[in-house]
C-alpha cells in the first residue's frame, strides 16, 4: 500500500499517514483501562489493531538515582513508590539486597512477619487485580467484591506498619513494629471471611460463560517469546513456566512454609487470571501457616540509623506479584548507596504486549493489558 | 447462584436491605391498591377522568364544536401526563438502577439526597442542568446539537403504546392504541440509531466514532430478531395492535364489558405468549437487552475501552438526554416484553378471592421484574466482544428467532384449518369455544415448549460440555 508516514511532533515518532479505513488511536495515559499512565498508540483498521507502539515514562521519578544521594534507610521510602500495589516486596527487595552485602542475621520472628507481610500484600495485589480484570470486561460486580476484601487486607497492613500503601515496614535487620496479638486476631478474623470470599469469586466469574469466552484463547503468549523478553512471574507460569523465586531461591522463613507453585498450560488471559487466583488461595495457606507457627523472639536486629555496609554488591531477587523484582546494590563503603538498581517485573512484562496485541480487536487489548496486572510506577520508577 | 446474584452469605443485611428497596419501590403500591378487590382500575379517579373526557365529547358535539379540537385536546392531555410519568419513571429507574445494583455489590448507593437517596435523581438533574454544554473544537456544531435531541424523541414517542392500566369498560389507558401498535415501535427503534450515530459523528473524536459504529452495526443488527419475535406474537394474537394481543392472552378472564373472549389457538383457559413463545421471549429478551446498549451489550459505550462511547463529547443537558433516553427505552423495553409475554397490564384473578391487584400494579410489578433482570445482568456478566456480538446475533438469535417464527407460523395455520374449521373464514384471531380442538391446539402447544426445552438442555449440555473440557 506504501503509506507516507509523518512524524508525530509530539511524541517524536514516525506514524503512518491515518487514511479512510486505517487510523491511529490515543491510547492513554488518561484512559479508564490503562491501569495507571500507560499510553498506547494504536494502529486500527475498524476495530482491529495492526501496529502497536507503546510510549512509557510519564511516571518517571528516578528513584535509582535518588537512592544514591540518601543513607540506606532514607532510600527504603522510595522503593515504596514503585510498586505501589505491593510496596512490602519493594521493601524487601532492597533490603535483601543490602542485607546480603551486609551479611546480616535477621532474628527468626522477623523473618516470619517478613513473609506474612509479603504474603498479605500479595493477597492485596491480587485481589486489586481480580476486581480490575472484571472491570476490563465491563463487570463491575467483581470489582466491590475484591475491594470489599482487599479493604480488610489494607486495615491489617496499616496495622502493622502504620500505612495503608506506601508501608515501609520491612527494614534492613527485621521489621518495623512487632505484630501485636490484636493484629494477630484482625488477620484471624480476616481469613475466616477470606476462604469462602475466594469461593465467592470463583462463582462469579470462572463459571462465567461470557468471561470465558472474552479471556479463554485470547492473547496466547508462548514461552519462548515470554522469556526472550524476560517474563517472570504469574504470567511465565500461566504459560507453562515452573518458576517461582519463593521456591526456587527463598529467603527469610519461605523453606519453612508448605506451598504449592500453581501453573498453567494454556497461555492466555483466563490462564493468568487462574494462575493468580490459585495463588492466593496458596498465599491464604502461607498467612495461615505463619499465625499458627510464629516463633517468639525479636522483631528485629537493631541496627544504627547511619549505617556503613563493607564495601561490595549484590544482586537478589523476590517473587512478587508481578515476577521477579531484582536489585542490584553497589557500596562503596560510605553511608550511601553507590548504585541502586531495579530489575522491575512490570517493565520486562510490558515489553512482551506489543506483540501479543498486534492483530487483536480493541477489546482484547484491554483484556491482555489487563492480564498482565502492569504496575506503572514500576515500569518507570 | 448466590454468587451470580451477588449476594454474600457474610452479610445478611444485604438480602433485607434488597427487600427493602423492593418494598419501596414497589411494595407499597403492591399492598394498598390490592386491598381493593380489582384488576381492572376501579371505579375511582381515572374512571372519573375518562368520564370526565367522554362526557367532554357531548359537550363539544352540544356546542357545536368540532370532533377534531375533541381529538387533539385528548391527545394533548394524555401526552402531557405520559410524557410526565415516564420521564418521572426514567428518572427513578436511575435510582432504582442504582440501589439493586449497590446491594448486590455490598453498598449502599444513594444514601445522602433525601431519605434513602430519593432525591438523587433530582439532584442530578439540577447538577446536569447547571452544567456547560460543551461544544469541542472540530465538531459539527449542528450534529453534536441535533443529536441529543434525535435520541432523546424516539424514545419519548415510544410512550405512546405504553398501557399504563385498564379500566373496567375494558379501555387501555394509552394515549393511543393504534392499529399498527408494533410496527411503530420496531419503526421507531431503528429511528433512534440515527441520533446515535450523529452523536459520535459530530463530536469529532475517535472514541466517540468507534462508538457509533458499534452501535450502528449492533442496533440494526439486532432489530432483525427483534422484529422475527414481535411478527411470531402477532401470528398467534392475529393483530399488531396493543390491545388486541393483551386481549388475546386473557381469553377466559377478559371477559369485562366490551372484551370479546378470544383465544390462542382456541385455547379453552387463558396463557400468557411466554408459554407458547418461550423460546421467542428469550431471543426476544437478549436482543432488546442489546437494543437499549445494557451490559453485557454495552459495548457502544464500553467505559474499559471506548471511555463513553457516542457519548464521550456530551456534557450537561446534552447529556442528561441521552442518559433520559436511555432509561426510557428500557421503560419501553420492558414494557413491549410485558405486552408481548407477561400479559400485559392485567393479572391474574384467583377464583375464590376474585380479581387479585389492579392493572396499574400489576404492570408495575410485570415492568420491574424485567428491568430487575436487566440490572441483575448488569450486576453479573461482563461484556461481549464485537465479534462475539455479531455472531451471537447473526450465527444464534437469528435463526432462532426465525425458527420459532416458521414454527408458530406452521403451527396456528395447522390449528386453523384442520382442528378448528369454525373460524377457518375469519382473518381475525381464532374464536374458542370448541373445547375439542382446543385440546389439541393445546397438545400442539405442549410439543412446542418440549421442542424448546428440549433445544435449551441441548445448548445448556453443549455449554457445560464445552466448560468441562476447557476446565479439565
Amino acid at each position: 500500500m506504501g503509506y507516507e508516514e509523518v512524524l508525530s511532533t509530539e511524541t517524536g515518532i514516525l506514524l503512518e499517514r491515518e487514511s479512510e479505513d486505517r487510523f491511529w488511536l490515543n491510547m492513554g495515559p488518561q484512559h479508564p483501562s490503562t491501569h495507571g499512565v500507560f499510553r498506547v498508540l494504536l494502529e486500527t483498521e475498524g476495530e482491529m489493531v495492526v501496529k502497536v507502539i507503546p510510549i512509557i515514562g510519564y511516571l518517571h521519578r528516578a528513584v535509582e538515582k535518588l537512592s544514591e544521594n540518601r543513607q540506606y534507610l532514607g532510600a527504603l521510602p522510595l522503593t515504596d513508590r514503585m510498586d505501589y500495589l505491593a510496596a512490602m516486596f519493594n521493601n524487601m527487595a532492597l533490603t535483601r539486597s543490602v542485607e546480603t552485602i551486609m551479611g546480616t542475621e535477621v532474628p527468626v520472628r522477623a523473618q516470619w512477619l517478613r513473609v506474612l507481610a509479603l504474603e498479605l500484600n500479595r493477597l492485596a495485589s491480587h485481589l486489586l487485580f481480580y476486581g480490575t480484570m472484571g472491570l476490563d470486561l465491563g463487570a463491575l460486580t467483581p470489582f466491590f467484591h475484591a475491594f470489599r476484601e482487599r479493604e480488610r487486607v489494607q486495615y491489617v497492613l496499616e496495622m502493622m506498619s502504620g500505612q495503608r500503601i506506601t508501608f515501609n515496614y520491612i527494614r534492613y535487620g527485621g521489621v518495623r513494629g512487632d505484630l501485636t496479638t490484636g493484629m494477630e486476631t484482625e488477620i484471624r478474623k480476616f481469613m475466616e471471611t477470606f476462604r469462602p470470599s475466594l469461593k465467592e469469586y470463583r462463582t462469579l466469574l470462572l463459571e462465567n460463560e461470557i468471561f470465558a469466552s472474552r479471556m479463554k484463547g485470547v492473547g496466547v503468549a508462548p514461552l519462548e517469546r515470554l522469556l526472550a523478553y524476560g517474563v517472570t512471574g504469574p504470567i511465565a507460569r500461566a504459560s507453562g513456566h515452573d518458576w517461582d523465586l519463593r521456591r526456587d531461591d527463598p529467603h527469610d522463613a519461605y523453606p519453612e512454609f508448605r506451598f504449592e507453585v500453581p501453573v498453567a498450560h494454556e497461555s492466555d488471559c483466563f490462564a493468568r487470571w487462574w494462575v493468580r487466583l490459585r495463588e492466593m488461595e496458596e498465599s491464604a495457606a502461607i498467612v495461615e501457616q505463619c499465625l499458627d507457627g510464629l516463633p517468639a523472639g525479636e522483631h528485629v536486629k537493631r541496627m544504627p540509623f547511619f549505617f556503613k555496609p563493607p564495601k561490595g554488591e549484590a544482586y537478589t531477587a523476590i517473587e512478587t506479584p508481578r515476577g521477579e523484582l531484582g536489585t542490584y546494590v553497589i557500596s562503596d563503603g560510605t553511608v550511601f548507596p553507590y548504585r541502586v538498581r531495579y530489575r522491575a517485573p512490570s517493565f520486562c512484562n510490558l515489553m512482551a504486549i506489543t506483540e501479543l496485541l498486534q492483530g487483536k480487536l480493541i477489546g482484547d487489548v484491554v483484556a491482555i493489558l489487563g492480564s498482565f496486572d502492569p504496575v506503572f510506577g514500576e515500569v518507570d520508577r | 447462584m448466590s454468587g451470580l446474584l451477588g449476594f454474600t452469605r457474610r452479610h445478611p443485611g444485604t438480602v433485607w436491605g434488597f427487600a427493602a428497596v423492593l418494598f419501596v419501590a414497589f411494595g407499597a403500591p403492591l399492598i394498598f391498591p390490592g386491598l381493593m378487590k380489582v384488576g381492572n382500575i376501579p371505579d375511582g379517579v381515572f374512571a372519573s377522568i375518562h368520564q370526565f373526557f367522554l362526557d367532554l365529547r357531548f359537550t363539544f358535539a352540544d356546542r357545536g364544536w368540532p370532533m377534531g379540537a375533541w381529538h387533539t385536546l385528548v391527545l394533548v392531555s394524555k401526552l402531557a401526563v405520559v410524557f410526565l410519568v415516564v420521564l418521572l419513571v426514567g428518572a427513578y429507574s436511575t435510582w432504582t438502577e442504582r440501589k439493586v445494583l449497590a446491594y448486590m455489590q455490598d453498598r449502599l448507593g444513594p444514601t445522602r439526597v433525601g431519605r434513602f437517596g430519593l432525591l438523587q435523581p433530582l439532584a442530578d438533574g439540577i447538577k446536569l442542568l447547571q452544567k456547560e454544554c460543551i461544544v469541542p473544537l472540530g465538531a459539527d456544531r449542528n450534529f453534536h446539537y441535533w443529536a441529543p435531541v434525535l435520541v432523546f424523541v424516539p424514545a419519548l414517542l415510544g410512550t405512546v403504546i405504553v398501557p399504563f392500566g385498564r379500566l373496567q369498560d375494558g379501555t387501555l389507558m394509552m394515549v393511543s392504541d393504534l392499529n399498527v401498535g408494533l410496527l411503530y415501535f420496531l419503526s421507531l427503534g431503528a429511528f433512534g440509531v440515527l441520533g446515535i450515530f450523529m452523536a459520535s459523528w459530530g463530536s469529532n473524536n475517535k472514541y466517540s466514532a468507534y462508538g457509533g459504529f458499534r452501535a450502528v452495526a449492533q442496533l440494526v443488527s439486532y432489530e432483525i430478531p427483534i422484529a422475527f419475535c414481535v411478527m411470531s406474537v402477532v401470528i398467534l394474537a392475529g393483530s399488531l395492535k396493543v390491545s388486541t394481543v393483551i386481549e388475546s392472552q386473557w381469553m377466559v378472564y377478559s371477559t369485562g364489558a366490551n372484551t370479546p373472549a378470544v383465544s390462542v389457538l382456541g385455547l379453552p383457559f387463558a396463557l400468557w405468549f411466554i408459554v407458547p413463545q418461550l423460546l421467542g421471549f428469550v431471543v426476544f429478551f437478549i436482543a432488546g437487552v442489546a437494543e437499549t446498549n445494557r451490559t453485557p451489550f454495552d459495548l457502544p459505550e464500553a467505559e474499559s475501552e471506548l471511555v463513553s462511547g457516542f457519548h464521550t463529547e456530551f456534557t450537561g443537558l446534552r447529556f442528561a438526554f441521552f442518559f433520559l433516553a436511555e432509561y426510557v427505552n428500557i421503560f419501553i423495553f420492558a414494557t413491549l416484553t410485558t405486552v408481548l409475554y407477561l400479559g400485559g397490564p392485567l393479572g391474574p384473578r384467583i377464583w375464590f378471592l376474585g380479581e387479585t391487584l389492579s392493572s396499574i400494579t400489576w404492570f408495575a410489578v410485570k415492568l420491574f421484574a424485567v428491568f430487575f433482570t436487566v440490572v441483575w445482568l448488569r450486576g453479573s456478566l461482563p461484556r461481549l466482544r464485537v465479534d462475539q456480538l455479531m455472531s451471537l446475533c447473526w450465527k444464534r438469535l437469528l435463526p432462532l428467532s426465525m425458527l420459532n417464527f416458521f414454527g408458530t407460523a406452521v403451527l396456528v395455520l395447522l390449528v386453523r384449518w384442520y382442528w378448528s374449521p369454525a373460524a377457518n373464514s375469519a382473518m381475525g384471531p381464532i374464536v374458542g369455544g370448541e373445547h375439542a380442538s382446543g385440546w389439541i391446539g393445546f397438545i400442539s402447544l405442549l410439543l412446542l415448549v418440549a421442542g424448546g426445552v428440549v433445544a435449551w438442555v441441548a445448548v445448556e449440555r453443549a455449554s457445560r460440555r464445552r466448560k468441562r473440557e476447557a476446565s479439565g
